[in-house]
């Protein structure tokens, strides 16, 4: 590596959430009950709108967005527009009103509305899907299915906290070291980066060089070519850092490692860190 | 329309018309079942979105055209035309964000 160290903060005083309490709420296990009983899924004609309908609907309004007829919509979906879905709620097939979106009126007409009903799961069906879904062996009961289910939630929620405070300490480590970055080693990172980019468009057939400013922040998040370069740039910059520092940790000769090498080196020593300092406790 | 699983030969055809979610799977890939299970959910949800599922072992051409060295593999179409692709098992906020974005 060309680049180097100067200093190096030590990753034990990084400061990090060290409690975490993880639950599974009941929305999340009934979501998925419904991979238990959706093969039995019936649709009927709704009446009263709820949650969860779907609708069609004729539209009117000098906004674009809201003036199309044959627009299907899931009532509470959120796909759509989170304030017209819930002026919907109590309407029902036929009704004609007006709603306000952005201060602008929308005529609304409820042209049709249909509900998909599920059954109450049972073991049967458990089982049913235990045969099926490898994964789901041992659940052969409604039971079992929904501890699996908050089990394997709560498991997410414990990687995702672990991974959360390793992402914390990293930052901290990068941001509170100093670091002399080789000017060519950068951007020979940066311009592997940007090819990448330039490959990922092009397979939606599309060129950086071409993109408007809103595609830049539709992909980017950022307003201009030039930002998303920097952007790249201090990817590549980070990329070095991270290889520098593992290397560091695990006694590697920086100026004889290359990258290459110096990414091999995992992160153990940090997740191992994290794990004796982290505590987790589960309600469940 | 549900979730429809095409072939080498049925796949243009599929993806000609309207907006269409195509996932490129694999049988037994640990990631596609659990992007399977997130699109399970959407088509409960939303079940005027098509999904069409390619399984990568089964339609050899489809999945080489589409250069698809990794799965599982979203690929979002409208008319026809390949609007995004996402490589990897994107959760379902994500892919709610795109159907917001290219749906309406």
């Amino acid at each position: 590596m060309r680049s180097y160290i100067n200093t190096l903060a030590d990753y034990r005083e990084a400061p990090f959430e060290r409690e975490v309490t993880i639950s599974c709420p009941e929305s999340h296990v009934q979501a998925q009950m419904r991979h238990l009983t959706r093969r039995f899924k019936k649709t009927e004609p709704a009446d009263v709108l709820r949650q969860g309908d779907v609708v069609t609907l004729s539209l009117e309004s000098s906004l674009e967005k809201f003036n199309r007829s044959g627009v299907f919509v899931t009532v509470g979906g959120g796909l759509f527009h989170r304030g017209l879905e819930e002026a919907l709620l109590g309407h029902a097939p036929g009704d004609a009103f007006t709603a306000k979106v952005d201060g602008e009126p929308v005529k609304v007409m409820v042209t049709k509305a249909v509900r998909t009903v599920f059954p109450e799961p049972t073991d049967e069906m458990a089982a049913a899907y235990a045969k099926e879904h490898e994964e789901y062996a041992a659940c052969t009961t409604v039971e079992a299915y929904r501890d699996h289910v908050a089990e394997t939630y709560r498991e997410e929620k414990k990687r995702e906290a672990l991974y959360g405070a390793v992402e914390q300490i990293i930052d901290w480590v990068l941001t509170h070291s100093d670091w002399e970055f080789d000017e060519e080693e950068l951007a020979e990172l940066t311009a592997a980066y940007m090819k990448e980019v330039r490959q990922e468009l092009a397979e939606t057939g599309k060129k950086f060089e071409k993109l408007t400013k809103e595609e830049l922040e539709h992909y980017f998040e950022v307003d201009s070519r030039e930002e998303t370069e920097e952007m790249m740039r201090s990817m590549a910059e980070r990329q070095i850092a991270g290889a520098l520092w593992r290397g560091a940790v695990k006694g590697v000769e920086l100026t004889a490692a290359s990258l290459e090498e110096l990414e091999e080196i995992d992160w153990d020593f940090l997740e191992d860190f994290v794990n004796e300092n982290l505590t987790m406790r589960e309600e469940i | 329309m549900a979730t429809t699983f095409a072939t080498d030969e049925t796949y243009k055809e599929l993806v000609s018309e309207g907006f269409v979610l195509v996932d490129f799977f694999g049988k037994t890939c640990v990631p596609c079942k659990m992007l399977a299970r997130v699109l399970e959910e959407l088509e409960d949800e939303f079940p005027f979105i098509n999904i069409v599922k390619v399984d990568v072992d089964e339609c050899p051409k489809t999945a080489e055209e589409f250069k698809i060295n990794g799965i599982p593999d979203l690929y979002y179409y409208k008319d026809g035309t390949v609007l995004a692709h996402e490589p990897g098992a994107v959760d379902g906020e994500y892919i709610r964000n795109r159907l917001t974005e290219f749906l309406y």
